[in-house]
């Protein structure tokens, strides 16, 4: 007898968990959490292993399936996959859609595997890990992602910065969870804003809406740069194209992995940290952003990386490594399993299911993928004025969706939509603003953490050595940066001279 | 040209499903009753065909809850009770874990033919009683229904290599320790935040202000964070539920994890643990015990037809040995009938609401503890 429960009926609700997954980490506005709380309820009428099934394939297609509108239409699908969108899009302009597409789907499932992988052989180890990451080492991280605002801000730091420092001030806006107090939400808008602006309106608004509105003041005319089909040569997909791409693959899946351990880091700060890196550790980081399939391996492998190493809190020590695996708990307490430290001993049978379920996803969200995607790389020549209209619909049926329904998302929605646009008017950065938003409100909650822990003592962040490696990092990062910005402007004024 | 055709039509395709999906109240979409013939030992997949008949049948009704999680007993109580009063009054009913705000809002704002119920726990008068949000939603600007169930299982914990394993050891150790303190991570505004001033003022009227003094609050957080908070050592003892906490009781967790969990809000079955009142808490001269109430609550001019359906259908469900069942299998406790009628459960939640009130005006702001 197996040491694990698999059958053709597990094998056809992981497929559909992934495919349904794809579709609802393609529509932007719908996430990966959001497929798993829609699911949940279907899988009373199922066993745990079953359900596992059904839920992992929903998570593992949503966190991929967000590479699909980020690429050909540049718009993340899904939080994680902002960072898809840097170069991903730039390729799909140049007429490198399916290049990139499936550039994307192989690092995505290396992505997967090698968390798997880190999930199977080191998971005590890796909680262990994660135990001795307390809330200062967490704010350090969150710090070390922002970072990348500087790195993606060449050329124009000051407003770069400036946009992060704007995104993690609008984040902070609502209710104040120690005091309950009200922070920049007028009297008449608290039952509306207690939470302040959900991530998933101000993204798509940003990204979504607003590029519409510039196009739209363009004429709506068809871009593409080159229609080449992908029959050149050059801009054919190839596994050629992960030459020298190794270490950025592995360590990027690294990154994600990690940051999944890391209970309350989040999937958006590994897609984040992980291109950073890339940059950093670049041999031609001036290429990222326009087109390089560098940053796109670190964004998708970085994304998916993130499933198994969430997984790895959850079922070691009973606390969710990100939102979707969150949400993964109702169906263990609906099946009268609890997940913690004990689990995997007392379980060994659904530990088991476990892993096959997810190498199992894996495979089918790279089939179900990989193939087809020739005919959905096709979206991006579909005149503007026909794609548009259902893109806004969608938009304001995820954004309504975001939270269960309610219109105030929805304006918040327009809302991002004209600030994106005015951003672009004015040349900031809609990304960094984006990345602060994302990041503001996990900094000031371990900032607070730490704070109160410490008595009120600053030096609480530099207290412990694996707090002295982070500001390594963070120093080093902003210094390279710095530099490079410095050299480009050097480069540009000789340029200028000449 | 024919190409042109078919994705015009997709895209056509694609925002009528859009526009479809916009127009179903709240975004939901129905769950019908559980599947029969499962094979699962869930809970709520024994939920049974009920009579199925009421002025609601066949319709869809929202059920919001106040709280963003669906993984928290607020979501797990209304989806249960949802599933069965689906059965009973034959209408397709979802739960919507919209947050307390956002769900005050909708009962605020809706209308009173019973599509859209809140179901919710104290929380629901407590966050106008701390301030959270404001007196336009007190209870009076809604219809109290009837009551659904009840969560004893609050609970403090502390670490198992910590000096104490009881509230009544904790007050000890401050006594015995001048120079020391301990530090409780709460919630504030929520039951985490009454149970924790009824202690403080517990301790404050039979030890005095200066062991009371050395009770230190760490404000936020969810039970995640709680937990890593405790195992970091930066709380001392941390609120949560026993369901959550009592894993981390057990022989063989390793000994960063290992608690103790103590003080429950009432007598939780199947699980050995003392509740405040059995280690002596008291509150205006009686024992304090404060397990989550959960209620129904509808909006002001709620149809009183509509509500005695509710009312019905809620004595049948609570009275039906499944329910019953599936309520302990989460650990939480059923009602009686007579706890659940209208009359009964607006008596209840009106009195523990002045409770409450005389509680919170006489506990010090968590400012001055932190």
């Amino acid at each position: 007898m197996l040491p694990f429960t698999i059958g053709i009926s597990q094998i056809l609700v992981a497929a559909m968990g992934v495919v349904v997954g794809i579709i609802f980490g393609a529509i932007p506005g719908m996430t990966a959490t959001m497929a798993v709380a829609v699911f949940l309820p279907l899988t009373y009428a199922y066993d745990l292993e079953t359900a596992l099934y059904l839920l992992l394939g929903l998570y593992v297609g949503g966190i991929s399936g967000g590479l699909i509108p980020a690429i050909l239409i540049n718009i993340p699908g899904t939080p994680s996959s902002i960072t898809t969108t840097f170069d991903g899009y730039p390729m799909a302009k140049r007429g490198a859609g399916e290049r990139a597409l499936k550039v994307g789907i192989v690092s995505s499932f290396v992505g997967g595997i090698i968390s798997l992988i880190a999930l199977a052989l080191f998971t005590p180890l890796l909680s262990a890990a994660a135990l001795k990451f307390s809330s200062v080492e967490k704010f350090l991280i969150i710090l070390f992602a922002l970072t990348v605002i500087a790195a993606l801000s060449k050329g124009q730091m000051l407003r770069g910065i400036f946009a992060g420092f704007f995104g993690v001030l609008i984040s902070l806006m609502g209710m104040f969870s120690v005091n309950n107090a009200y922070r920049m939400v007028p009297d008449f808008m608290r039952s509306k804003m207690q939470d302040g602006f959900q991530l998933l309106p101000v993204l798509i608004g940003l990204f979504a809406i607003s590029q519409i509105f510039e196009e739209a003041e363009e004429g709506m005319r068809f871009k593409v740069e080159k229609m080449d089909n992908g029959t050149s040569s050059t801009e054919k997909f190839s596994f050629a194209d992960f030459k020298g791409q190794g270490v950025n693959l592995i360590r990027s899946s690294l990154i994600g992995t990690f940051m999944g351990v890391l209970p309350g880091v989040g999937g958006s700060a590994a897609s984040i940290l992980a291109y950073a890196q890339a940059k950093n550790f670049s041999k031609h980081p001036e290429l990222l952003g326009t087109g390089a399939a560098e940053g796109l391996v670190a964004s998708e492998a970085s994304n998916n990386g993130l499933t198994g190493g969430a997984l790895i809190p959850l079922l070691s020590l009973g606390i969710p490594g990100d939102s979707t695996t969150a949400v993964l708990i109702s169906a263990f307490m609906l099946q009268g399993i609890q997940v913690g430290p004990l689990f995997i001993t007392q379980n060994p049978n659904t530990w088991n299911t476990i892993l096959v379920a997810l190498l199992l996803c894996n495979i089918i969200m790279f089939v179900c993928m990989f193939y087809p995607i020739k005919w959905i790389s096709k979206i991006i020549y579909i005149p503007r004025q026909r794609l548009y209209p259902v893109i806004i619909m969608i938009c304001i049926v995820g954004a309504y969706a975001t939270k269960n329904g309610r219109i105030f998302d929805v304006w918040a929605l327009l809302i991002f939509g004209i600030v994106g646009y005015i951003f672009g008017k004015i040349k900031i950065p809609a990304s960094c603003f984006l990345i602060g938003f994302i990041l503001g409100k996990d900094l000031e909650n371990y900032f607070i953490q730490s704070i109160s822990a410490s008595g009120g003592s600053l030096m609480v962040f530099f207290s412990r050595p694996i707090g002295w490696f982070i500001w390594l990092l963070i120093v080093a990062s902003v210094a390279y940066a710095l530099w490079d910005n410095a050299k480009d402007k050097k480069k540009k004024a000789a340029e200028a001279a000449q | 040209m024919k190409l042109k055709k078919i994705v015009s039509l997709l895209l056509s395709g694609a925002m009528a499903l859009s526009m479809a999906a916009c127009t179903v109240g709240g975004g939901s979409n129905s769950t019908a009753p559980a599947a029969s013939g499962s094979d699962s030992n869930a809970p709520a997949a024994a939920a049974p065909a009920g009579a199925g008949a009421s002025s609601l049948k066949g319709q869809n009704v929202r059920v919001v809850i106040g709280s963003t999680s669906t993984s928290g007993d607020s979501y797990m109580i209304a989806d249960l009770v949802t599933r069965y009063l689906s059965a009973e009054m034959g209408f397709n009913g979802k739960v919507d874990a919209i947050g307390n705000a956002a769900a005050l809002d909708e009962i605020a704002n809706a209308k009173g033919d019973g599509k859209t119920v809140m179901m919710f726990h104290d929380m629901t008068f407590l966050s106008v009683l701390f301030g959270s949000v404001s007196e336009d939603y007190a209870l009076e600007t809604m219809t109290v229904g009837p009551r659904i169930g009840q969560n004893p299982g609050g609970c403090f914990g502390a670490a198992a290599e910590s000096p104490y394993a009881k509230l009544s050891e904790v007050t000890q150790y401050l006594i015995d320790n001048p120079d020391k303190t301990v530090s409780f991570n709460i919630e504030s505004g929520a039951t985490s935040h009454l149970c924790f001033a009824a202690y403080y003022l517990y301790v404050q009227e039979t030890h005095g202000d200066e062991v009371a003094g050395r009770i230190k609050a760490i404000v936020g957080g969810t039970t995640a964070e709680k937990l890593q908070r405790l195992w970091d050592r930066n709380a001392d003892v941390i609120y949560g539920d026993t369901s959550a906490f009592a894993q981390y009781t057990e022989e063989g967790v390793q000994d960063q994890l290992k608690m103790n969990m103590f003080g429950s809000c009432g007598t939780v079955n199947g699980v050995e643990i003392d509740s405040m009142a059995d280690d002596g808490v008291t509150f205006n001269g009686a024992p304090f015990d404060f397990a989550k109430d959960f209620c129904m609550y509808f909006p002001k001019d709620m149809d009183a037809s509509v509500l005695a359906e509710y009312e019905a259908a809620m004595k049948k469900v609570t009275e039906d040995p499944q329910f019953q069942a599936d309520m302990a299998k989460l650990f939480y406790n059923a009602l009686s009938a007579d706890e659940v009628g209208v009359e009964a459960s607006q008596k209840f939640i009106y009195d523990k609401r002045e409770m409450c009130s005389e509680l919170i005006e006489r506990s010090p702001s968590l400012d001055s503890l932190t």
